[in-house]
């Protein structure tokens, strides 16, 4: 007997035993529809856990301080005496106040036109709504924005935000560093460098550099993530976010920093003190905590279908001792014993994980129906169906094995 | 024979050792996974009052225009607005009445010692009696204290223990929102979970309330109240809090027996066609008053991803019961020869099947055992989680009986298909084969 395909064969064998081939197709085709999807929506969940925050994040160290004053009370100098107290902290090498950072949640969206818009305009601008970040002089240093085209803020730029007069430093401001997404954005194929934009569709603002990547302090859809424009206006709302570069370990600044703004007054709220790179991870806890969830999932599914594709193909093996020494006796190599299972456990599996790639394909819909779940990429098909018959052909091949070491003298024992 | 047929079972199962343990940790897995899913919807769509729930009742009134557009996921017509409130409570038709609203607040406990902020309830006098807020000492305030607008306040133990460590609390001085209030009382442990009584769209689970003041002190100082506020033909000048058009307080009442169910609905009804009448009311009268377990039910406060889950887990479980169900008929169908051997010896069918199903309830147990672990190390990693139900997620003795009972049925069920198939060999045949 040769090793060649043997379809005919294999499918009347099948019959023999058809409602453990039903159930063994059946659950290929499940756990191929599962693994597929689940694969899938694991590599979103990694692809977005990727996303560069633009800023230098190792050795950076923030703090969220909301000062409780009494009413009237002025905000600006009492920030500017807290970023004093944590200058001179050993390990500190510069500080700065912002109002938000990548992955930092607290996010002020502002919509900018390419044109100044007018009541009546029938033909509107181009508008984009990024992220604001502001910060005091070093802030982008501080961050370690790499500013790629044009210059840096400079001194006489910076303006304070008023916060308690409703941002009224946004309509005053003249100079912005925006990222380059914004830039495309804004003025696609051409250079914003030194073009106007407009704040509200009124105030003009001019752009004077470019920064590479730099992520929002929420993340959305992805060609969205690295919409930002930096202004130099100082913030002076109540709640605070300090910055702080520091040298060797962020972490191990934290009390220090938390004791010196405690020696300023103990008239105030942290909601926030950590390393920047604690702050990323808890921003993405959540997708993290779901990717492990779904990979217990996966490796479940696939162990339970391996456990079942071994079991039923000794089974199959057992059941036919008999056969298979009849058909060593009647010449048939130990190879193409061995093979005539393996061909046996691809005809099932192969065709269930088929019926599994379009299943996942419907399952995906319905995902796609109740959570926010993207297009499942066609790509993921082939390799979730060959995966599939792997796993089966590896969890048959020691039944198999053993069936090809049937003694021919089997044929006559029974 | 029952001791018989274990002792088999045990000898089968050990001289098949890969088999069976592989067979074990597959209904494990989806016992495991099926217990952790479950467990979580049970506490969840727990009774938050046990006892005293089903005597509660939330009234539903709409006094919201034909053409208020909602756009958001909170109904505005879920709360109501002061006046209304005012109107059903001063109507005292139920057992007990309260109204309430939740305050995000800044405690400022003096210039020694930081300032810090905390949730806790806007609520009328009658609130204590019909929740049965345990007062540990001190006493609630009442009604004359509601409209005097008395600044008092009642704690709870936790707040207690860091604002006056130490000390008796009562009679001291707590600035809440920068208002200066006298603590009157102490609750002790009142954590219903989920906070039915608060504003269930946002965030009802994980929240405990540390103060309850007067609510018309709160509107009085216009403390910050949390929740949903919706407001229509309500323009800037007056306070918001007191308006007509606005929504935001929750409203309970307790009813004790159906008689008063039926009246109360009579009344709403009534004071409703009478707002209708007045011109206040835009829509015609068509008021509810659901009993707490079915507003949790209608307000969908177990969130429908984990409902999935638990669907899914279910799946999961059974795609493990067909793995063992096929794994079953390969290990019984290697005794052909020693069940014709039984059945030529006068073996019943119904014997056969018994053997063979002492394997089964074996596994389940053995299975049932290792899902629990399972499902504690699934619990535990759900606690770690960073949701606002997280830390709810356990067991209690119900799920850990349902648990062992779920691994002796589905491993029964699994082992059905196979024992029957296996008793249904003709004994003459098979002694003929074998022998």
């Amino acid at each position: 007997m040769s090793a060649a395909f043997q379809f005919p064969v294999i499918m009347r064998a099948l019959k023999c035993h058809r409602l453990l081939s039903v159930l063994l197709f059946t659950q290929v085709a499940v756990t191929c529809a599962v693994v597929t999807n689940v694969v899938f929506l694991i590599a979103g969940r990694v692809h977005l856990m990727n996303q560069p925050s633009g800023i230098d994040e190792s050795h950076l160290a923030v703090i969220e301080s909301e000062r409780v004053m009494s009413p009237g009370a002025s905000i600006a100098p009492a920030i500017r005496g807290d970023l004093e107290a944590l200058r001179y902290i050993p390990g500190v090498t510069r500080v700065a106040v912002v109002d938000a950072l990548p992955f930092g949640h607290n996010d002020w969206i502002n919509g900018f036109t390419s044109d100044v818009v007018n009541q009546g305009d029938t033909r509107l601008p181009m508008e984009v709504e990024p992220s604001l970040i502001n910060g005091s002089q070093d802030a982008l240093d501080v961050l370690g924005v790499r500013v790629v085209r044009g210059a840096q803020f400079a001194p006489q730029d910076f303006l304070p935000l008023e916060a308690s007069s409703d941002n009224a430093g946004l309509q005053k401001v003249r100079v912005a560093i925006v990222t380059e997404a914004f830039a495309q954005r804004m003025f696609p194929g051409a250079d914003a460098l030194g073009r106007p934009i407009y704040v509200d569709g009124h105030s003009p603002v001019r752009i004077i550099g470019i920064a590479d990547h730099v992520a929002r302090p929420n993340l959305t859809v992805s060609d969205d993530n690295e919409l930002i424009v930096f202004l130099p206006l100082v913030p002076d709302n109540a709640k605070a976010l300090y910055i702080m570069r520091v040298d060797g370990d962020a972490r191990s600044v934290i009390e220090a920093a938390r004791h010196a703004l405690l020696r300023v007054t103990n008239q105030r709220i942290f909601h926030r003190m950590e390393s920047f790179t604690d702050l990323r991870a808890d921003y993405f806890r959540r997708d993290a905590a779901m990717i492990s969830i779904l990979l217990a999932i996966a490796v479940a599914l696939v162990f339970v279908n391996a456990v079942g594709i071994m079991g039923l193909a000794s089974f199959w093996v057992h059941r036919r001792t008999r056969q298979t020494g009849v058909r060593r006796a009647l010449g048939a190599t130990r190879l193409s014993v061995l093979t005539y299972f393996l061909q046996e456990n691809l005809v099932v599996v192969g065709g269930g994980a088929l019926l599994g790639v379009v299943l996942a394909l419907a399952l995906n819909r319905i995902l796609m129906a109740w959570f926010e779940v993207p297009h499942l990429s066609l790509s993921y098909l082939p390799v979730g169906w060959f995966a599939m018959i792997l796993i089966g052909q590896l969890a048959a091949f020691v039944p198999a094995l053993r069936a090809s070491s049937v003694d021919p003298s089997a044929a006559i024992r029974g | 024979m029952f001791a018989y047929y274990m002792e088999i079972a045990i000898g089968s199962l050990w001289r098949h050792r890969l088999l069976s343990g592989l067979m074990i940790v597959a209904m494990a897995l989806g016992i495991g996974g099926s217990m952790t899913m479950l467990s979580v919807v049970h506490v969840m769509s727990g009774d938050p009052l046990p006892r005293k729930s089903s005597h509660l009742y939330i009234p539903q009134l709409n006094p919201l225009p034909v053409s208020y557009r909602n756009d958001r996921r909170a109904d505005p017509s879920d709360n109501l607005t002061w006046p209304d409130a005012k109107a059903l409570l001063s109507s005292r038709k139920a057992d007990a009445q309260a109204a309430m609203a939740g305050g995000h607040l800044l405690v400022t406990p003096g210039a020694s010692s930081q300032p810090f902020y905390v949730e806790g309830r806007f609520v009328t006098s009658g609130f204590f009696d019909l929740f049965g807020v345990p007062i540990e000492s001190g006493h609630a305030w009442g009604p004359t204290d509601d409209e005097a607008r008395a600044r008092v306040v009642v704690l709870s133990q936790r707040l207690v223990s860091r604002l006056f460590p130490g000390v008796s609390a009562l009679g001291r001085t707590v600035r809440l929102g920068n208002v200066a209030f006298e603590v009157v009382g102490v609750s002790g442990h009142f954590d219903p979970q989920p906070q039915f009584y608060g504003d269930v769209t946002s965030q009802p689970f994980g929240q405990q309330d540390d103060y309850f003041l007067p609510l018309e002190t709160a509107i009085d100082k216009s403390l910050e109240a949390t929740g949903n506020f919706a407001s229509w033909g309500h323009r800037g000048s007056g306070n918001a809090m007191t308006s007509p058009g606005v929504t935001w307080l929750q409203f309970w009442v307790r009813l004790e027996n159906p008689t008063k169910v039926e009246a109360y609905r009579q009344f709403l009804d009534h004071y409703w066609a009478q707002q209708h009448a007045s011109g206040r009311f835009e829509r015609v009268p068509d008021a509810k008053l659901y009993v707490l377990t079915d507003w949790l039910a209608k307000k969908k406060v177990v969130p429908r991803d984990l409902n999935l889950q638990l669907v899914l887990a279910f799946a999961f479980l059974l795609v493990c019961m067909a793995n063992t169900i096929g794994l079953l008929f390969a290990k019984f169908s290697r005794k052909s020869g020693e069940v014709a051997v039984r059945r030529a010896l006068g073996a019943r069918r119904r014997d056969i099947v018994c053997q063979f199903s002492a394997e089964a309830v074996i596994i389940g147990l053995v299975g049932g055992g290792l899902g629990l672990g399972i499902a504690q190390l699934g619990l535990w990693t759900i606690r770690q989680q960073p949701d606002d139900y997280a830390r709810l997620a356990s067991m209690d003795g119900w799920m850990l009986l349902a648990t062992f009972v779920l691994g002796l049925v589905a491993s029964i069920l699994a082992a059905a298909i196979p024992a029957v198939r296996t008793s249904l060999i003709e004994p003459a045949l098979q002694v003929k084969v074998t022998e």
